[in-house]
């Protein structure tokens, strides 16, 4: 009898399946960096998607950039830079398309463009390099000169 | 599922009494406590988890007096997944049925039963699948709709099975509980003719996969009903030749008796 429940505790526990935690988040970044004189970072007080809070990163220089997400559900983002009085606005635009083969699925954004910019200077670095537009999987670079 | 388990009693009593005409000595009637214990389960969140399956199994054995017994198995699965990296829910509801028979391949024992079994199964669902992508800054997802179809699937199975009697002891109430475990292979025939989607969980099958053959285990409790009593148990293996009565609870083996079992019964 002892053997026989001993048979069915280990067969039950084969059985066992577990549940396993993922991600299913997105990501899709304009990666804004400012390109300063010094080594000191410029900050803003405010960076946001329109409609959406506070982004959490605020502050950027040479070689450290703001991985701002991209809208997914939409063509275009715009992302708006508050310092003291001033307001600045970058509104991107991107081709979106869903890419299959037999086993997965996958979102593309493609065909970046910077499409209007109230900053003075602002220079789009893409790979490969095309003067319309920027083509990369997970994103594009945006270089502003302060 | 009120309705559906009144149904499947309703099945067994009218089995119970065509049995003791067709001179049946037994009919087991259980389910897999494992699967159906999946009914328990609260609903899962799909997002955070990666799958969530419930299902219930029922089945029947029709033993007459001879090694092999007649199967059915009925069942329902739900089931709603997340696969490639939480980007796509998957659900399907279906149905299930198998029929085979099992040849008892075991000395005559009260108390142990080992078979090999032959099943055909055939199962239907109706699945759908989204794609999903999630912003999460943005508070926003991306859907598409990959597939709203019904589909069918039918397979074949061989199995062990191996059963025994959970409280021996003749005083017992519960001596004709019984519990077994079997291992399966299942061998797909039509799964991979589907166009387009593939179905990712068939029903009474399992996971989908590129293989056509699939090894299962399941588990079973059931109860014994004992139709007709003092019959004989005819044993055709050839290792043994010899027969076995089964009278109140005691085992009687004659070897090498050449008498008819029907001649037996009537004594």
């Amino acid at each position: 009898m002892k053997t026989h429940l001993f048979l069915i505790l280990i067969l039950i526990s084969l059985t066992y399946t577990c549940t396993v935690k993922r991600d299913n988040s997105e990501a899709f970044y304009l990666e804004f960096q400012g390109i300063t004189s010094g080594s000191e970072p410029y900050c803003f007080d405010q960076i946001y998607g329109i409609n959406r809070p506070n982004w959490q990163e605020l502050c950027t220089k040479r070689g450290q950039s703001i991985g701002l997400p991209l809208n997914i559900n939409q063509d275009s983002s715009i992302f708006v830079f508050v310092k003291g009085a001033k307001k600045d606005t970058i509104k991107t635009k991107y081709l979106r398309y869903i890419d299959s083969n037999e086993n997965s699925y996958q979102l593309i954004l493609d065909k970046y463009k910077i499409y209007y910019s109230t900053f003075d200077s602002l220079k789009c670095f893409c790979s490969p390099s095309d003067t319309n537009y920027c083509s990369n999987r997970n994103g594009f670079k945006a270089f502003i000169f302060l | 599922m009120v309705l559906r388990l009144s149904f499947f009693f309703s099945f067994i009593f009218c089995l119970t009494i065509s049995g003791q005409r067709l001179r049946l000595t037994h009919i087991r009637v259980g389910f897999d406590p494992i699967f159906t214990a999946t009914m328990l389960y609260p609903k899962l969140d799909t997002y955070k988890y990666q799958i969530d399956y419930h299902n219930y199994e029922c089945f029947f054995e029709l033993i007459g007096p001879y090694r092999i017994s007649l199967i059915g198995e009925f069942g329902q699965t739900w089931v709603s997944m997340n696969v490639l990296s939480n980007r796509q829910i998957y659900s399907g509801k279906g149905s299930y049925g198998r029929i085979g028979f099992n040849f008892d391949l075991s000395k005559p024992d009260k108390n142990h039963e080992f078979d090999l079994g032959w099943r055909l199964g055939y199962s239907n669902t109706d699945e759908s699948a989204l794609l999903i992508f999630k912003g999460e800054y943005w508070d926003n997802e991306l859907t598409k709709n990959l597939v709203d179809r019904n589909s069918s699937f039918i397979w074949g199975e061989i199995l062990l099975d191996f059963k025994f009697r959970i409280f021996p002891k003749k005083e017992s109430k519960l001596k004709d509980l019984w519990v077994g475990t079997n291992l399966r292979v299942r061998l797909n025939t039509n799964k991979n003719d589907q166009p387009g989607y593939k179905t990712q969980l068939i029903p009474g099958f399992g996971l989908n996969t590129s293989s056509t053959i699939s090894p299962g285990m399941q588990f079973s409790l059931f109860y014994t009903i004992r139709l007709n009593r003092g019959v004989v148990h005819r044993a055709h293996h050839l290792n043994h030749n010899y027969e076995i009565i089964e009278k109140n609870h005691h085992v009687y083996k004659i070897k090498h008796r050449k008498s008819d079992a029907n001649e037996v019964d009537r004594e």
